[in-house]
């Protein structure tokens, strides 16, 4: 009789539990919960209400690059609507994430500068996050979000022995709102967007010069690439 | 006086031409073998070695992989110098 109960209570419970999440199974509400800054850390209730008011659309967003796009890896509390620091006075409120980016030792990788490297990563990782970051509508809509920002690290190769830290590079890329509508809507080129872009650059915590994209390669990867091997959970589908 | 300044330049002007081959031909490599980074394919391969046949690899053994990989706090620029919250 238990046996049964459970075994109806799984029949009912386990199509609700994939479908109502949508791509999302419930098994992985925890990482996508891990990616958003937490209500209570944000500064003003501007930031928070947007948090709020946003955080399925958040969530979502989170586990959908979790599930599909399986070698990046959302910054713990990385996700949410942050202030850039460089725009100065007023709460300018930014759709923020930052991306780890997994990625094979590459002697072709190794030998491009910071620039290139950072310039590569710009053309295979910006535009498609950027689509993702405004999937709904109604928050590209909402006056409160003034802009997107998407900070890409990943492993700088470099020769070093076992005990040394390893370093990062990374990459922030400021896209105002207008700009990025435009570009998502097909009015600009990835080009325009490029130069209209705030890009900012760090080796290790060293500041380097604010990048000017002087070559912005076509790249497919993120659309074309399938990871070998790779299982989707249950209930999960990708675009 | 002035052949010494005429040496000088030549050599600048050689180190850029050279800077400038060298980020051309950077390019090029980049151009054609773009799918030989960024990917998860060796967290993938780790976990095939480790269980031995190949077998379908899951999010959550992704996820496993990178975290027994992860060897110590990288050296990278904080959010907080970048974003405020």
């Amino acid at each position: 009789m238990r046996s049964r109960l459970l075994a109806g209570a799984a029949a009912v419970a386990l199509p609700l539990l994939f479908t109502a999440a949508g791509v999302i199974s419930g098994a992985v509400a925890a990482p996508a919960d891990r990616a958003l800054l937490p209500l209570d850390q944000y500064t003003s209730e501007k930031g928070r209400e947007l948090g709020r008011k946003y955080a399925e659309e958040l969530r979502a967003l989170a586990s959908g690059i979790y599930h599909c796009l399986p070698w990046l890896e959302v910054t713990e509390h990385s996700l949410g609507f942050y202030r850039p620091k460089h725009l100065g006075g007023g709460d300018s409120r930014y759709l923020s994430m930052r991306v780890f980016i997994e990625q094979e030792a590459s002697p072709d990788f190794a030998r491009l500068t910071v620039a290139n490297q950072a310039a590569a990563m710009y053309a295979r990782y910006v535009a498609a996050l950027l689509k993702r970051m405004a999937r709904s509508q109604a928050l590209t809509a909402d006056p409160g979000v003034e802009g997107f920002t998407i900070i890409l690290e990943w492993l700088k190769q470099s020769v070093r022995a076992a005990s040394d830290r390893p370093i990062h590079e990374t990459v922030a890329v400021f896209v105002d709102k207008a700009s990025a509508l435009d570009f998502l809507a097909g009015r600009i080129t990835p080009r325009a967007l490029a130069d209209r872009a705030d890009i900012r650059l760090w080796d290790g915590e060293t500041s380097l010069e604010n990048l000017r994209l002087t070559r912005l390669p076509e790249d497919d990867f993120v659309s074309t690439y399938r990871m070998k091997n790779y299982q989707l959970d249950p209930g999960v589908t990708c675009p | 006086m002035r052949r010494d300044r005429l040496h000088a330049l030549a050599i600048v002007a050689a180190a850029l031409l050279t800077a400038a081959c060298a980020s051309s031909e950077e390019w090029a490599t980049w151009k054609e073998h773009p799918s030989h980074f960024a990917s998860g394919e060796h967290l993938a391969f780790s976990i095939r070695n480790r269980s031995g046949a190949p077998t379908r690899v899951t999010r959550e053994d992704i996820a496993l992989a990178r975290s027994q990989g992860w060897w110590g706090k990288p050296i990278t620029v904080s959010t907080e110098q970048i974003l405020e919250k």
